[in-house]
């Protein structure tokens, strides 16, 4: 082809160049078996230069099944199954990257302990045995129904995810709560995102994260409190870096960062004095008057108690609290004000505190006074942690009835119950328990048995010794999962064998409200089924099939969501089915019919609040403030360090059930847990960079491999999360208004350990 | 567990039907023609995004290709490594870049004061971290290629990429050594190592390599640079802070930063976390083996001077028996060294590398040993076959027309071959450039190993043949050097040791930390040799059977520990390295 030999970088420009002589092929073997093995070859669809292991027929894409990103993933397909991926090049979330998780999606799925048939344990103490799926039901049936009619229906639980699709979640909660009768089911999502659910509902109406990935692009001033998308969102970063209006880069984090690094301005507060430094920024706009009277006016409300809150909160009063420095609090406010377009981001440094709520409200806050909504480059913006965790926030069915609807309002239970074709009565009056409060009913001996789908607390929930203890207290744990090995598995009665992302159907919202396609391209191992299909089983047997007789296939369900959210700020009524899904590279809602109607196609990037119309009845935002309060366990002399949490590295995912099956990501990371420790304390305790050390909290003790590295400030420590050790130290304390555990501040003392 | 509730009667053939479901794969029918008539033909889908990241011509004379590395923009996302991993079909385990950390910061306790937090410590300190990618340098003067024993790399004359030959490869592993970037990576299913070619495939139609195309933030780029630089100006000097230097190959990467990072504050994340290295025992016990078998030789060769010095004639049955205890001793390690080639098949080509590897030289020269010995001991075994055959040798044999000095000739020649065989072993290590594999703490350790292991056991063989004095005095000789030996050792790996650079302590770490029990068994046999070898050397002049035994035990013990003390010359050996994780 000579389009190859023009572009051609091997061959001398000059052809006279003399080569040397080359020894025969039986002296210097340059070809031969082993050389064949790395041979690429031009492959079609576009894909360039492709091994022969991931040489396609054809070729799909899919939304990547780890964070709330969203990437689109190509699939590289033969004889109808997927032999490889590579990063989808004009979707328009990732524009052709992928972060290593997402390269790695499908190896993940040939782990040796993927769950390939249901294991029950006989009783306590008595190990896991297969067995089939019609004595795995009849045995989740029985036992569930049976603690029902002992104790009550709020006897039993459900624990969810982010990580499955809305389908699939729409069809647990209304299996759970309509057709077995459980008032309580929560989500790992309260780990990560209630927080700014909440801070959302109360600002502006509706959790409605109001941005779109091109405000990364736009704006001049970015703000990141607790927030490392170079870390936590590489592709996200990808974005950031592409923006072209050279912007002031403010990054509010107790740690140096690789954010924090490339910003312009790092805000190295002291933990949780963030509240603080937001009001201190807030005081200083307000005092200068640098605010948008008009929009305060026209579209807030609350706006004089917010400045008489914030009036005393003076960078002066708050520099030697926060560890910055009055120019760097008016600095940083000054950058704010001044920016043409300014956009706030905030991800679990704000969410995962027991003020959580307000901080996340305070960045809402300085958006709305300095107008920085609804354009281009602005926006109080919550950055999501799940594939899912969008999807559940409307679609679960525990907090809000499904769609944004309310348990509370009777009009809300009527319009879903007619849509769904039930009756009202089968629908709650009252949200369910928090995941906490699900955890303490365990403890008061209220919830008896519970229903864990695709998450691990037993690794992930904070205090974690005694979740285990907890757990081990029920009368019967189900765990569904694509692995028996999770810690919360192998803790229970019966283990449901799950399929995994690409191994099924249904969609995901990603951070910025845009759904997005799930492919089954593997097939599952063993008798492993698809939750969706455990679901529509389960239903069958507790003996409510006609309930949902509608639902054969996720798209069934997607359907009725569309239904469901007609007229409401997420409508997506507008949306033509998975094709249309797939052909536009996923679709943000709103989306409504009129849309569809006005639009030939959806515009990629659309953003909420352009017309100042808020979600409250009245339209408008609402400032919302609230004192700041102490942690409830600073350091101390007996526990002098404070324990940071956060993720490790890009390769890692939550409790590691999937990345921890790549032998490649696995040269990624460091293999032993690990403690970040400032080098002036390491002195002080007499250890040197790698040394082994036991680090103890008043809940527990662990032994991990000291970091010594000055990004942590002195007095404070961190540990990746992704170890199962971490949240063996952690304080069980939570933010009042979201729930959320707080999981990044606890008193430890560090010791050398003794080889 | 209730068992008396009803459960409502179950449709068997639900179950049949969803798990029948699960395995039909339906996205390709719905969905992927629209993607597949899509595609366009021609460049592929991605250009658009590296076009900017490759040169537009290739390289001139005086030029070749290298990476680029635009350290401010690498977040650390480490999706090169894996994108390198999946595009070029590699094995689950194998990566051919890797991404190390700098921590960067002042780490004086001085400037800290735990009991105030610092007011805006970012600008107080400028702590750090500083993620590092790195893959094949392409170097000027590419270690692997120099010393690969069978030409199994080649530097592409145009492009300057260093291409391994996977079909030439023998797996001999030299070529880890030698490349100070820990590039060649060995896999255990093929049996040979494997590197970074910089997707010359790619290249070759305009495609920019695997790591290009997939940094979310360009990073990566492939650059034209001018070759023959000198590498002395500070930047130049090493890639990055704390790497290998870079005189050693001339690596022709560029790590490029607004802020150069000051070396004096940075250190890698797996600063002090040196891990144990390969133990290569069969090169340890063909070494020590090697080293024995010369010793043997060149001890008989002056006993039967000394001897003949003083008019005694050293019986030709001795001599024989020593020259084969020689041989057999050398080829028993010679035979055991190509058990650590992954493709033994392919050895016979190790001449090809004779100009430039050192492996090369050492097999063909103790290759030459071992047959020049056969021939001497040919020589001194025709008497013995003849007086043994009871036809006496056939006549066509010219067993007149061979001088009786031809035999001893041989011999001799065979030591000058065996010493020559023995300083190409050690240069071996030596080309490495590694600190601790330098002449000084080499050449004795191997030569010292032939001293005192041919005095040990020449000393039994000769008590054996009634030479009492002698074997007497050359057990004394190897004692003393065993003990000088011991002495260096212990000045360097002894748990009070002070002696030594940065790179002696990091060594002695990792064997108190990790190998102290090979350590203490390697001391613990020499120090039975030297028993065994004193007691014997004394009571050989009494009862010469006896010492004879005693001296075989020292014998013995002294090459076991030899053995080991090898072992732990690869296992401990710690080399400056690019920046790594924890």
């Amino acid at each position: 082809m000579s389009l190859a030999k023009e572009n051609d970088l091997t061959k001398p420009v000059d052809a006279d160049v003399k080569r040397p002589v080359q020894l025969p092929q039986l002296l210097q073997a340059r070809t031969g078996k082993m050389t064949r093995q790395l041979l690429l070859e031009p492959g079609r669809h576009g894909l360039g230069m492709t091994h022969a292991s991931m040489k396609a027929d054809q070729t799909t894409t899919a939304t990547c099944g780890y964070c709330a990103t969203g990437c689109g993933l190509r699939l590289h397909v033969r004889d109808g199954q997927a032999v490889g991926l590579t990063p989808e090049t004009q979707y328009p979330v990732n524009l052709g990257m992928a972060c290593p998780k997402g390269w790695e999606a499908l190896e993940v799925l040939d782990a040796d302990d993927r769950a390939t048939s249901p294991l029950l344990r006989a009783g306590k103490g008595q190990p896991q045995e297969r067995v089939d799926w019609d004595t795995a039901l009849k045995t989740f049936v029985s036992r569930f129904k049976a603690i029902q009619e002992q104790h009550g229906d709020h006897s039993v639980a459900f624990l969810s995810t982010g990580q499955i699709p809305c389908e699939e979640m729409a069809y647990l909660g209304a299996l759970a709560k309509f057709g077995m009768g459980m008032l309580h089911g929560d989500g790992n999502t309260r780990q990560c995102m209630a927080t700014a659910v909440t801070a959302y509902k109360e600002s502006f109406g509706f959790d409605a994260p109001p941005y779109t990935y091109d405000d990364f692009e736009q704006s001049d001033c970015l703000v990141f409190v607790g927030s490392n998308p170079c870390i936590g969102h590489p592709i996200m970063w990808e974005r950031v870096l592409r923006n072209q209006n050279d912007p002031e880069i403010i990054v509010l984090d107790p740690r140096r960062t690789e954010t924090a690094m490339a910003a312009t301005q790092h805000l190295q507060l002291q933990p949780k004095s963030d509240l603080e430094v937001l009001y201190a920024i807030t005081q200083v706009i307000i005092e200068n008057g640098w605010i948008d009277r008009d929009f305060i006016e026209a579209h807030t409300n609350g706006f004089e108690a917010l400045a008489k809150h914030v009036q005393p909160y003076t960078p002066e009063q708050v520099a030697q609290r926060s560890g910055l420095s009055v120019h760097t609090l008016r600095r940083a406010a000054e950058s704010i004000a001044h920016a043409k377009a300014a956009s706030l981001w905030w991800t679990m440094g704000v969410n995962q505190s027991y003020q959580g709520t307000r901080t996340a409200q305070a960045i809402i806050n300085l958006a709305l006074i300095t107008g920085n909504i609804g354009r281009p480059g602005t926006g109080a913006n919550s950055i999501t942690g799940q594939c899912n965790a969008m999807g559940s926030r409307l679609w679960s069915n525990t907090t809000n009835l499904l769609g944004h609807h309310r348990f509370e309002s009777a009009e809300d239970r009527n319009r879903v119950a007619s849509i769904l074709g039930i009756d009202s009565q089968r629908i709650p009056d009252q949200p369910s328990w928090s995941y906490d409060r699900i955890i303490e009913g365990i403890k008061n001996n209220e919830i008896k048995g519970l229903w864990v789908i695709a998450t691990n607390p037993a690794h992930s929930w904070i205090d974690q010794d005694q979740c285990r203890e907890l757990l081990d207290q029920l009368d019967f744990l189900v765990v569904q999962d694509m692995y028996h090995s999770t810690e919360t598995a192998v803790q229970a009665d019966l283990v449901l064998p799950a399929a995994g992302w690409g191994e099924k159907e249904g969609t995901f919202i990603n951070s910025e409200r845009r759904y997005g396609l799930l492919k089954k391209v593997r097939k599952a191992p063993g008798e492993a089924l698809a939750d969706f299909q455990i679901f529509r089983a389960v239903a069958q047997y507790w003996g409510v099939p006609e309930m949902f007789g509608k639902w054969d296939t996720p798209e069934d369900v997607f359907q009725t969501m569309q239904e469901l959210s007609a007229g409401r700020p997420n409508d997506l009524t507008g949306i033509d089915g998975y094709r249309q899904l797939d052909q536009c590279g996923g679709i943000q809602w709103p989306w409504s019919r009129d849309d569809a109607k006005r639009h030939r196609t959806p515009e990629q990037q659309r953003r909420l609040f352009a017309d100042g119309k808020f979600l409250h009845q009245d339209g408008k935002a609402r400032l919302i403030v609230e004192r700041p309060s102490p942690m409830p366990e600073a350091p101390c002399e007996d526990y002098p360090f404070l324990l940071l949490s956060g993720r490790g590295t890009v390769s890692q995912w939550h409790t590691q059930t999937r990345t921890g099956k790549s032998l490649v990501l696995g040269k990624l990371y460091p293999q032993n847990p690990y403690v970040e420790i400032h080098p002036h304390d390491a002195k002080q305790i007499g250890i040197a960079n790698g040394d082994g050390v036991t680090v103890i909290s008043r809940r527990g003790k662990v032994d991990v491999l000291a970091m010594v590295t000055p990004t942590v400030q002195s007095g404070q420590v961190f540990m990746p999360m992704h170890y199962e050790v971490t949240n063996r130290l952690t304080l069980s304390h939570f933010d009042p208004h979201s729930r959320q555990p707080s999981f990044k501040d606890c008193a430890v003392a560090i010791f050398p350990r003794v080889s | 567990m209730s068992a008396t509730l009803p459960v409502v009667q179950p449709n068997p053939t639900l179950l049949d039907q969803l798990l029948q479901e699960q395995q039909q794969l339906t996205a390709v029918e719905e969905f992927s023609q629209w993607h597949q008539d899509d595609a366009g033909h021609g460049a592929p889908a991605q250009e658009q995004y590296y076009r900017q990241l490759l040169p537009a011509t290739p390289p001139g004379p005086g030029q070749q290709l290298a990476f680029e590395v635009d350290l401010d923009a690498c977040s650390g996302c480490k999706a090169c490594v894996v994108a390198c991993h999946t595009m070029n079909g590699l094995e689950e385990d194998e990566a051919w870049r890797k991404v190390g950390t700098l921590v960067i910061g002042d780490e004086d306790p001085a400037t800290q004061d735990p009991a105030t937090p610092p007011i805006d410590s970012q600008q107080s300190g400028i702590a750090a971290i500083q993620h590092v990618t790195t893959a094949c340098h392409h170097c000027e003067d590419p270690g692997c290629l120099n010393g690969c024993p069978v030409k199994a790399y080649e530097k592409d004359p145009i492009t300057g990429i260093v291409r391994h030959l996977d079909d030439q490869c023998i797996g001999c592993k030299y070529c880890t050594m030698m490349c100070p970037y820990e590039v060649p990576q060995y896999s255990d299913r093929l049996g040979i190592v494997r590197k970074c070619d910089m997707c010359h495939q790619r290249l070759a139609v305009g495609e920019a390599p695997a790591c290009v195309q997939s940094c979310p933030n360009e990073a990566i780029k492939i650059r034209i640079v001018p070759t023959g630089l000198t590498l002395d100006s500070p930047e130049l000097s090493t890639l990055v802070p704390s790497a290998p230097a870079s005189q050693i190959t001339s690596p022709t990467t560029r790590y490029v930063a607004e802020q150069p990072i000051d070396p004096r504050l940075a250190r890698p994340q797996d600063d002090r976390m040196d891990e144990v290295a390969e133990s290569h025992w069969p090169l340890a016990l063909m070494l020590v083996a090697t080293q024995v078998g010369v010793g043997v030789l060149v001890c008989e060769s002056l006993v039967a001077g000394v001897a003949a010095i003083g008019g005694v004639a050293i019986p030709a049955t001795v001599t024989l028996i020593a020259a084969v205890l020689g041989f057999a001793i050398s080829h028993v390690g010679l035979g055991i060294a190509p058990m650590h080639l992954g493709q033994p098949l392919r050895m016979w080509r190790v001449f090809l590398g004779l100009r430039t590897s050192w492996l090369s030289r050492e097999a063909v020269v103790l290759g030459k040993f071992v047959g020049i010995l056969a021939l001497g001991i040919g020589l001194y075994a025709l008497p013995e076959l003849e007086n043994y055959l009871d036809d006496g040798l056939p006549s066509w044999l010219p067993v007149d027309a061979i001088p009786s000095w031809l035999g001893r000739a041989a011999l001799l020649g065979a030591i000058v071959i065996g010493l020559a065989g023995l300083y190409c072993s050690a240069m071996i290590y030596i080309a490495t450039q590694r600190q601790l594999w330098r002449p000084a703490r080499t050449l004795p350790r191997f030569f010292g190993t032939m001293v005192i292991g041919g005095a040990m056991v020449s000393a039994s063989l000769m008590a054996f043949a009634g030479f009492s004095a002698a074997a007497s005095w050359l057990a004394v000789l190897g004692v003393v050097c065993l003990i000088v030996k011991l002495i260096c050792e212990a000045r360097l790996f002894g748990e009070t040791a002070v002696d030594g650079d940065t790179y002696d302590q990091r060594s002695r770490n990792l064997i108190h930390k990790r190998l102290v029990k090979s350590l203490r068994l390697r001391n613990w046999l020499a120090y039975v040799s030297m028993v065994f070898a004193v007691v014997g050397a004394f009571t050989v002049l009494l009862l010469a059977g006896f010492g004879a035994g005693l001296l075989a035990i020292a014998a013995a013990s002294l090459i076991f520990s030899e053995c080991l003390e090898r072992i732990l010359y690869f296992q401990s050996v710690v080399h400056d390295r690019m920046p790594g994780t924890l």
